[in-house]
């Protein structure tokens, strides 16, 4: 009996590693897999046209980079676009590393959550990859060449993804923050707008100045992207911006800011000219309350900022980053002034547009659930502002 | 009298299989249903458990008696098979809707490219095996596996904690009738305080041992309302669309887009607690029919009972939306009666035994 209960389970482990090991896990073939590592969406004639840049897997025995592709798949849904990619190519496409997702200006036009719901959804793809918006065709994007990185979405991932030591002065926006925001009681949310820069340069093995004509003849161009502006959607449809000063403002209410840095033009001096100051962030401290009364709706805006000066053009000075000197008088003046009228022009832009990126509703629904019936409708023409912003240097 | 359990297998059964299962379908579902409020519907049902387990407690204080034991002597052998028969349907109605759940899970997530019913053949071996040991061996397991549910549940709530905005689960309580939605929709979920009705007889209950369940239980609940709390607060408006909670709650932590997914050793650690755990079903469901059918060969009923799980997955898995609606709309009551309310009323079958003594 015991023997054969041991052969019954031999034949049943055998079994099972049979299942598991006879189709490579189920694992599709690694040549015929495209490697996705960013997609472009634009709008085609009433269709969706998918780009998507593939990494294609090659094996080599040399360090050379693989072989880039850039496809295109159209269709009715941004699915079956994605899924005609793998027709026309005969690659599986695999969306596990793609992490950036750049949607067309034509597609700006409607409703975007067309085409993001279906990335939040599908389980094929990481929701924490970057959604921004391209000013032109989003498959321009994918197709430029730029001197950062042989990848053109890699070089776009560096300058959306601010790390450590770089100024937070991209707004950060994912699928999942998208469509959370959309989903949510504001039903707004922003990306950020990527525009390409075209950046003159010189080729290799050009004749140099020297010769006129050849250097006129060998200058190249080649792309670089700014994306310090910042597009606003409501209820998924575009409904304005914030430019570059408003996206730096944003972030300095909204989160971490520490390290970044705030350039002062023509701070009057009393000893000098007027200077230009490059400062430093150390600290930055916000406070957004919303609090509602049966008579009112407040938003307060408090901001703490902890600065040192990094660079100014100065004759004489010895005011900068090693050296614990206070801040200039007239510096602290300056940039509060500065900041305080971009939070006022933040607040003018949510009242115009109506996008509420502040999430005063939100805050309103969350901790004043009170009086949130009184005021969902119409919160932004019932709101009363206070900011105070305070700039300190060392002491 | 040889008991099969010790109070501290118990305790590490709470611990390792209770919250495991909770940790999958059911956080969309209360989502969907009861918004931020989602933790409290948990909490509700949780805190009937808790008093499901409290009356048994109290049971197994006053009695040695097992439940079958308790039934023949209150009202007889026929009322106590009765009784049983019913409550392994229970567990059999119990059972179908986290299995079709974690083949979902099986499929969509681990298997995604090639999903397919055979890499989810080798669970109903698994659960069929179970099924035939004693509850000395389900003791035995927890001894082990609450260090897999442990190390799972620690590893994927620090990777999530710090994407977690917990103002998100504001305001309290706005909406008191979705609350209690969410709460009825998810008892196929919770009721687990009916383990011990069957674990009543099979451990010799001593002084303190009853804070030591306690203990055990409230440790449940807090880390089940925890993950609740968690999960909400990591997805706000868009929790009730996270199918798969587990998978998704850990991904957006800085050193998983730095390293890779290591969180899934935390998940598998998870998954291999929860095959035990779906499988409790089963496993008492066969524990009340043999009461039932004694047969020799024990082997039968729970052959019998792992084919028809086996063949509602395989034929019925066009309905599984049916089936899932079935269980959340209409079968609430039915978990409640066999989980809660009869569990509870055994308290009386106590007050019965003592008036016979005094007689």
């Amino acid at each position: 009996m015991r023997v054969l209960k041991a052969k019954i389970a031999i034949l049943l482990v055998v079994l099972v590693f049979l299942f598991f090991f006879s189709n490579d896990f189920g694992l599709i073939n690694v040549e015929n897999t495209a490697i996705i590592t960013a997609i472009a969406v634009d709008g085609e004639k009433d269709e969706y046209s998918v780009t998507a840049q593939i990494a294609v897997p090659e094996a080599t025995n040399t360090t050379t980079e693989n072989k880039l592709s850039v496809v295109s798949g159209t269709g009715n849904t941004v699915g079956s676009a994605i899924k005609n990619i793998g027709d026309l190519t005969g690659w599986f496409p695999k969306l596990d590393f793609c992490n950036l997702i750049v949607i067309g200006k034509e597609i700006a036009k409607d409703n975007v959550i067309k085409v993001l719901d279906y990335f939040s959804k599908t389980l094929r793809i990481q929701d924490s990859a970057v959604v921004v918006l391209s000013e032109e065709k989003a498959k321009d994007l994918l197709e430029a060449s730029t001197p950062l990185d042989n990848i053109s979405s890699f070089a776009l991932q560096k300058v959306l993804l601010k790390t450590t030591g770089f100024d937070r002065d991209v707004v950060e926006s994912n699928i999942k923050a998208f469509v959370t925001g959309y989903y949510s009681v504001n039903s707004s949310s922003m990306m950020p707008i990527v525009k390409i820069k075209k950046q003159e340069s010189k080729s290799a093995g050009q004749p140099d100045e020297g010769n006129s004509e050849g250097g006129e003849k060998g200058g190249d161009s080649s792309d670089i992207f700014d994306a310090k502006t910042t597009a606003l959607f409501l209820e998924g449809f575009k409904v304005g911006e914030l430019d570059d000063n408003l996206t730096l403002a944003f972030n300095m209410i909204n989160g971490d800011f520490s390290g970044t840095t705030l350039e002062l033009n023509d701070v009057p001096s009393p000893v000098d000219v007027s200077h230009n100051y490059l400062l430093t962030v150390k600290k930055c401290k916000p406070k957004i309350t919303v609090k509602a009364t049966e008579n009112d709706l407040t938003l307060n805006i408090t901001l703490k900022l902890y600065c040192k000066v990094s660079d100014q053009n100065a004759i004489k000075s010895d005011v900068m980053d090693s050296k614990n000197k206070a801040l200039p008088e007239e510096v602290v003046m300056k940039t509060e002034t500065m900041i305080l009228g971009w939070i006022d022009g933040l607040i003018n832009i949510e009242k115009d547009t109506g996008c509420d990126f502040l999430k005063i509703k939100e805050k309103l629904y969350r901790n004043n659930h009170k009086y949130y019936g009184k005021y969902k409708d119409d919160f932004l023409s019932d709101l009363k502002v206070n900011v105070k912003v305070a700039v300190s240097g060392q002491k | 009298m040889e008991y099969q359990l010790k109070t501290r297998q118990i305790c590490f059964f709470f611990i390792a299989f209770l919250p495991v299962i909770k940790f999958f379908m059911l956080p969309s579902v209360l989502a969907e249903s009861s918004g931020e409020d989602m933790w409290i519907s948990s909490l509700i049902n949780l805190a009937f458990d808790f008093l499901t387990l409290l009356s048994l407690i109290y049971v197994a204080k006053k009695t040695d008696k097992d439940f079958y034991t308790l039934l023949k002597d209150n009202f007889g052998e026929r009322v106590a098979k009765t009784v049983f028969f019913l409550y392994a349907v229970f567990f059999m109605l119990k059972s179908v809707l986290p299995i079709i759940e974690q083949k979902d899970y099986i499929e969509l997530t681990l298997y995604i490219t090639m999903p397919s019913l055979t890499h989810f053949i080798p669970f109903f071996a698994v659960m069929f095996y179970l099924s035939l040991k004693h509850l000395r061996v389900l003791g035995r397991l927890s001894d082990i596996m609450w260090i897999f549910t442990v190390f799972g549940y620690l590893l994927l709530f620090g990777l999530s904690v710090s994407n977690a905005d917990f103002k998100s689960i504001l305001p309290i309580g706005a909406n008191e009738f979705s609350i209690v939605k969410g709460a009825y929709k998810s008892l196929n979920w919770y009721g687990d305080g009916v383990y011990m009705l069957f674990f009543l007889g099979n451990f010799k209950y001593s002084k303190g041992d009853g804070k030591k369940l306690i203990l055990s239980f409230i440790a449940v609940i807090f880390s089940v309302t925890v993950f609740m709390i968690t999960f909400y607060s990591v997805f706000t408006s868009i929790a009730f669309r996270q199918k798969f909670a587990l998978t998704e709650i850990s991904k957006y932590s800085t050193v998983i887009n730095n390293i890779g997914r290591f969180d899934y050793i935390g998940i598998l650690c998870i998954i291999t607690s929860n095959t035990v755990s779906i499988s409790l079903p089963l496993y008492f469901a066969n524990y009340t029919l043999n009461k039932v059918f004694p047969l020799k060969k024990n082997w039968i009923i729970p052959l019998i009972l792992t084919l028809l799980l086996f063949a509602v997955v395989l034929f019925l898995g066009e309905y599984a939306l049916s089936i899932e609606n079935l269980s959340l709309k209409y079968l609430g009551a039915v978990f409640f009666l066999f989980s809660v309310i009869i569990p509870v009323l055994t308290l009386t079958l106590i007050k019965k035994e003592k008036s016979h003594a005094c007689s």
